[in-house]
C-alpha cells in the first residue's frame, strides 16, 4: 500500500488545527501529548480547587515532572462526630486527597501499598498509555502489600476525573478507596471560576454498632456521603454574591446514581468526565444526575444571598444510618407506642427504675442532621448548604444567614387569614385515625427520644 | 363406704383418741422418744411428737399465722400428719409383740363328769405346756430383732416425710416463681399484641401480622395457665404432707427459691450413706431375726407339743379318788421339724442376700445423687453467672438497636420474651438443683428413696437467641 507524504502532512495540519478548536478530549491531536509543557503553577495557570472536608495532594517538581505520592492504607475515618469507620483510604484520609494538575503537565505518581491486600490505581477518564491504566491483571500486575509502583504520563486533557483501585473494586471502594483528579486547562480563554469546588459521592453500609463498612452490601446503603462526610459534618460551600461558582461532582458509589439539587439557583452542566459540553448542549438545571462512574461539572453565578440547601434529592440519601426493616408507625401515637414498649421491657413495672435503656448502639449517629437557625434540621447524609453573602472578607464559614425583615415564612395571623378568606377550620375526614404525633423538641427519629 | 362401716371406724377412732392415744404415752413411749431423737439428729429438724385435738389445733394456728417456712412446715407435718401417728403406732405393735413373745402359755384346767348307774365318775386335770419354757428366750430374741427392724423402718419413714416436706416447699416456691416469670412473659407478648393492634388500626400491617401476635399472646396465656395449675398441684402435695384440710389450706410461702448454699455436699458420700442407712439397719435386723428364728426351729425340731400336768379321778364304782402326774407329747416320727429348719435357714440367707444387694444399691444411689447435685449445681451457676447476664445484655443491646430504629418494637419484645424464658429455665434449674441436693441429703440421713432415683429431669431449655436483625 502506498501513501503519499503530502497527504499525511495535510492530515496532520488539519488534526493540529482541529485540536486547537475542539474540546480537549481529542487527545491524540493535542500538542502536549508526548512533549510535556512546563509544570503548571497554581494561581498563575489555574485557580486551585477547594475540596470541602478534604485536601489536595501535594507535589514537587523533579526535572520538570510533577511528582506525587499516594499511600494506600487503612484509615480510621470520622463520617460525623460519633461515627467512625475502619476504612481504607489514601494518605491517611477518606477519600484520598484531590490530585490537581494542568493540562500538558507530565506527572509521576508513586503508589505505595500499605494495605493487607493487593491493589492498583486506575485513573478514571484520563487518557493514559494503556500500561498506566491500572487494571489489575489486564494492564499491570497488582501492587502487593509493601510494594511501591510508579505511574507516569502526560496529561492531555482537562476536566474532572477520578481515581480508584481496579483490583477487587467491590471491597476496596466500599471501604473508601477513591479520590478526585482535576486537570485545569492550559492557556485557554475560558473564564476561571471564583470558587471551584470538588465533590466525590459515595455510599456505605455501616450498621449502628459496627465499625467496618460492609462491602457485601449491594443495595441497602445507610451512610451516603459528600466527600466522605454526612450532614451535619459536611462543610458548607461559601461564595460571594456574584461569584462564578463551579462544582465538580464525581460519583463512585457502589450502586446509586445521585440527583444533586441546588436551591435558589439554576446552573448549567458544562462538562462530564468525557470532556466539555459544547455551549449549545448546555441547558439550565437545578438538579444534576450524577451516575455511578461519572463526573458532572456545573457552573452558575451565585446571584442570591442566603443559605441555599445543596443535597441529593433521593430522600433516603439524606438520612443517616436509617434502618429499613422496621414497622411503619405513621398514624400511630408514637409516644404512647414507645411508652408501651418501655413498659413491656420493664416487665410491666415502668417507673421502677427498671425500664428500658435509652442508650444508642456504640458508634452510631442520629438519623437526622443537627441544630439550625430555625430549629432542628431534619436532613442528614448528602446535605450541605451553599452560603452566599454580599460581603465576605474570607471564604470561612460566615455562620447562618441574617434574613432581611419580612422575608422569612412565619405563622399567618388571624387578620391575614380573614383578609384573604382562608378557612382553616378542620374538615371531616373519611377515615380519621389517631393523629401522628411528632416529639415536639427532638425530632431525631429515635425511639425513646434520646 | 357403708354407713355401718363408717360408724365402726368412727367408734375405733374415738376409742383410740379417748383411751391410750399415743404410743408416746403407752407401751412404746421410750421407743417413740428414741426414734424422735434419732430423727432430729439425722434431719436437723426440730422433731416434736404428734399432737392431738386442741393442742394440735393451737399449734397449727400458731404455725399457719405466718408465711410457711421450711422449719415451720416440717414441724406442722410432724405434729399433724396422721402418717406420723400411724408410724409410731407400728412401734407399739412391735413392742407388744416382743412382750407377747416373752410370755409362756397359760395352764389348762380340765374337768369331766360321766354318770354311771353306780354313780358319777369325775376327772380333773391341770396341764401346763412345758415346751414354752425352753423356747421363750429364743422367741423373745426374734421379736426383739423385729422391733429393731420396725424402729429403723419408722425412723426411715419419718426421715422421708421430712424430706418430702422440704421438697414440696421447693416445688411450691419454684412453681410460684415460674408463674411469676411466665406472667412477665405474657405481659411482654400482650404488649406486642396491643402494639400490633394499633398498627393494624392505622392500616400499616396485614391481618396476618396481627394474627401472629395474637397467636403469641394466646400461647403465652396457655403457659401461664399451666404454671398456675402446677402451683396448685404443688400446694396440694404440701397440704397432704402437712395433714391440712381445705379449711387450713390458705397458707402462703414467701420469697423466691433461696440460692444454693455456697458449699456443696462432699466427702465420702458412699461410705456415709452406707453407714447411716436405716434401710440397711432394718434389713440387718431382719437377718438377725431370721437367724434367731432358724435357731428356734433347730432347737424345736419335731417337738411341737409337750404338756406336763396332774390328774385326779373319782371312780364311779367306789367313789375313791386317785391322783397322779400326766405327760403328753408329740412324737417326732413323721415330722421331725427338718423342713421348718430348712425353711428358716433359707429365709435367713435370703435376708442376708437382700442386705448385701441393698448395700450395693445404697452405694450406687449415693454416687448417682451426688452426680446430679454436682451437675445441676454447676448448671445453675453457669446460668446465673454467665448465661442470664448475657441474655440480659442481649436485651439491652437489642434495645439500643431499637432506639436507633434499626429494628422494630416486635424484635425487641421478642428478645425480651426470650430473656424471660431464660429466667424461667434458671428457676427450674435452681429448683432441680435444690431437689437433687435434698435427695442426696435424704440418703445421707438414712433413707433410700427409690422413687426419687427414678426421677431426673433437666428443665426444658429456653429458646436459642435469634440473631439480631438490622444487619
Ligand atoms: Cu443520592
Amino acid at each position: 500500500m502506498r501513501t503519499s507524504w503530502p497527504r499525511i502532512a495535510s492530515f496532520a495540519i488539519l488534526a493540529v488545527a482541529l485540536g486547537y478548536w475542539l474540546p480537549a478530549s481529542a487527545e491524540d491531536d493535542h500538542p502536549g501529548h508526548d512533549q510535556p509543557a512546563a509544570p503548571g503553577v497554581p494561581g498563575t495557570d489555574y485557580t486551585p480547587v477547594v475540596t470541602p472536608n478534604g485536601s489536595t495532594l501535594p507535589w514537587q517538581v523533579v526535572d520538570g515532572i510533577k511528582v506525587f505520592h499516594l499511600v494506600a492504607e487503612e484509615v480510621r475515618h470520622e463520617f460525623a462526630p460519633g461515627l467512625i469507620g475502619r476504612c481504607w483510604g489514601y494518605n491517611g484520609q477518606v477519600h484520598g486527597p484531590t490530585i490537581e494538575a494542568v493540562e500538558g503537565d507530565r506527572i509521576r505518581i508513586y503508589v505505595t501499598n500499605r494495605l493487607p491486600a493487593p491493589t492498583t490505581v486506575h485513573w478514571h477518564g484520563l487518557h493514559v498509555p494503556n500500561g498506566m491504566d491500572g487494571v489489575s491483571g489486564v494492564t499491570q500486575r497488582s501492587i502487593e502489600p509493601g510494594e511501591t509502583f510508579r505511574y507516569e504520563f502526560t496529561l492531555t486533557q482537562h476536566g474532572t476525573f477520578m481515581y480508584h483501585p481496579h483490583h477487587d473494586e467491590m471491597v476496596q471502594m466500599a471501604l473508601g478507596m477513591m479520590g478526585m483528579f482535576v486537570v485545569h486547562p492550559r492557556g485557554r480563554a475560558i473564564p476561571r471560576p471564583d470558587r471551584d469546588f470538588v465533590y466525590l459521592l459515595s455510599e456505605w453500609k455501616i450498621t449502628p454498632g459496627k465499625e467496618r463498612p460492609d462491602p457485601n452490601e449491594m443495595t441497602d446503603f445507610n451512610v451516603v456521603t459528600f466527600n466522605g462526610k454526612v450532614f451535619p459534618a459536611t462543610a458548607p460551600l461559601v461564595a460571594k454574591r456574584g461569584d462564578l461558582v463551579r462544582i465538580r461532582i464525581g460519583n463512585l458509589s457502589a450502586t446509586d446514581h445521585h440527583p444533586i439539587h441546588l436551591h435558589g439557583h439554576s446552573f448549567r452542566v458544562i462538562e462530564t468526565d468525557g470532556g466539555e459540553i459544547p455551549e449549545a448542549g448546555r441547558w439550565p438545571e437545578t438538579t444534576v444526575l450524577v451516575p455511578v462512574g461519572s463526573t458532572r461539572t456545573v457552573e452558575f453565578i451565585a446571584e442570591r444571598a442566603g443559605d441555599w440547601a445543596f443535597h441529593c434529592h433521593m430522600t433516603h440519601h439524606t438520612m443517616n444510618q436509617m434502618g429499613h426493616d422496621i414497622p411503619n408507625l405513621v398514624g400511630v401515637d408514637q409516644t404512647a407506642f414507645d411508652q408501651a414498649v418501655m413498659n413491656a421491657l420493664a416487665g410491666g413495672k415502668a417507673g421502677e427504675g427498671n425500664g428500658m435503656s435509652m442508650d444508642m448502639p456504640k458508634n452510631s449517629i442520629s438519623m437526622l442532621g443537627g441544630p439550625g437557625p430555625f430549629g432542628f434540621i431534619t436532613m442528614g447524609g448528602m446535605f450541605t448548604v451553599l452560603k452566599v453573602r454580599e460581603d465576605l472578607k474570607t471564604y470561612e464559614d460566615p455562620g447562618w444567614y441574617a434574613h432581611p425583615d419580612g422575608t422569612v415564612a412565619s405563622p399567618a395571623s388571624d387578620e391575614q387569614l380573614r383578609r384573604d378568606g382562608i378557612d382553616t377550620a378542620p374538615r371531616p375526614s373519611p377515615a380519621a385515625p389517631t393523629p401522628m404525633t411528632t416529639p415536639p423538641s427532638a425530632p431525631e427519629h429515635h425511639h425513646g427520644g434520646k | 363406704m357403708s354407713r355401718r362401716f363408717s360408724v365402726a371406724v368412727t367408734a375405733l377412732a374415738l376409742a383410740a383418741t379417748s383411751g391410750c392415744r399415743s404410743s408416746g404415752e403407752g407401751l412404746a413411749a421410750h421407743d417413740v422418744a428414741s426414734v424422735a431423737g434419732d430423727l432430729a439428729r439425722r434431719t436437723g429438724a426440730d422433731a416434736p411428737l404428734p399432737a392431738y385435738d386442741d393442742v394440735l389445733a393451737n399449734a397449727r394456728m400458731a404455725l399457719l399465722s405466718h408465711p410457711l417456712t421450711e422449719e415451720s412446715a416440717v414441724k406442722l407435718a410432724l405434729l399433724g400428719n396422721a402418717r406420723v401417728r400411724a408410724s409410731y403406732e407400728r412401734l407399739g405393735i412391735a413392742r407388744a409383740e416382743l412382750l407377747q413373745a416373752g410370755l409362756i402359755s397359760n395352764p389348762v384346767f380340765s374337768a369331766s363328769l360321766k354318770s354311771f348307774s353306780a354313780g358319777p365318775e369325775v376327772e380333773l386335770g391341770l396341764a401346763q405346756s412345758f415346751i414354752d419354757i425352753f423356747f421363750v428366750p429364743l422367741r423373745r430374741q426374734v421379736a426383739a430383732e423385729e422391733l429393731g427392724a420396725m424402729q429403723a423402718q419408722v425412723a426411715r419413714d419419718l426421715v422421708r416425710l421430712v424430706y418430702d416436706v422440704r421438697r414440696a416447699i421447693v416445688r411450691v416456691r419454684g412453681a410460684q416463681e415460674v408463674t411469676k416469670v411466665r406472667r412477665e412473659g405474657l405481659s411482654a407478648v400482650a404488649a406486642a399484641r396491643e402494639l400490633m393492634k394499633k398498627l393494624h388500626e392505622a392500616g400499616n400491617v396485614r391481618d396476618a401480622d396481627l394474627t401472629v401476635e395474637e397467636v403469641g399472646a394466646a400461647r403465652a396465656q396457655l403457659e401461664v395457665d399451666v404454671a398456675e395449675a402446677l402451683c396448685r398441684e404443688a400446694r396440694e402435695t404440701l397440704n397432704v404432707l402437712l395433714g391440712l384440710g381445705a379449711a387450713d389450706s390458705g397458707w402462703t410461702i414467701d420469697g423466691p427459691l433461696p440460692a444454693l448454699p455456697p458449699a456443696g455436699i462432699s466427702g465420702e458420700v458412699e461410705t456415709r450413706a452406707i453407714a447411716t442407712s436405716l434401710d440397711l439397719v432394718e434389713q440387718c435386723a431382719h437377718v438377725q431375726a431370721a437367724l434367731a428364728a432358724a435357731g428356734l426351729a433347730q432347737r424345736q425340731g419335731g417337738l411341737a407339743h409337750m404338756d406336763l400336768g396332774a390328774v385326779g379321778k373319782r371312780e364311779a364304782s367306789d367313789g375313791a379318788w386317785g391322783f397322779g402326774p400326766e405327760i403328753s407329747t408329740s412324737i417326732p416320727i413323721f415330722d421331725t421339724g427338718a423342713a421348718k429348719v430348712l425353711a428358716a435357714s433359707a429365709r435367713a440367707r435370703e435376708h442376708a442376700a437382700r442386705h448385701e444387694q441393698l448395700k450395693v444399691e445404697v452405694g450406687a444411689a449415693a454416687r448417682r445423687f451426688l452426680d446430679r447435685v454436682t451437675t445441676l449445681r454447676a448448671r445453675e451457676r453457669t446460668m446465673r453467672e454467665i448465661y442470664l447476664p448475657l441474655r440480659a445484655r442481649l436485651v439491652e443491646q437489642t434495645t439500643q438497636s431499637f432506639n436507633a430504629m434499626q429494628i422494630g418494637a416486635f424484635d425487641v419484645l421478642d428478645a425480651k420474651e426470650a430473656e424471660v424464658d431464660a429466667r424461667r429455665e434458671h428457676v427450674e434449674t435452681l429448683a432441680a438443683a435444690w431437689l437433687a441436693r435434698l435427695d442426696l441429703s435424704e440418703l445421707l440421713a438414712g433413707s433410700l428413696n427409690r422413687e426419687r432415683l427414678e426421677v431426673f429431669s433437666v428443665p426444658e431449655p429456653a429458646e436459642r437467641p435469634t440473631p439480631l436483625k438490622g444487619h
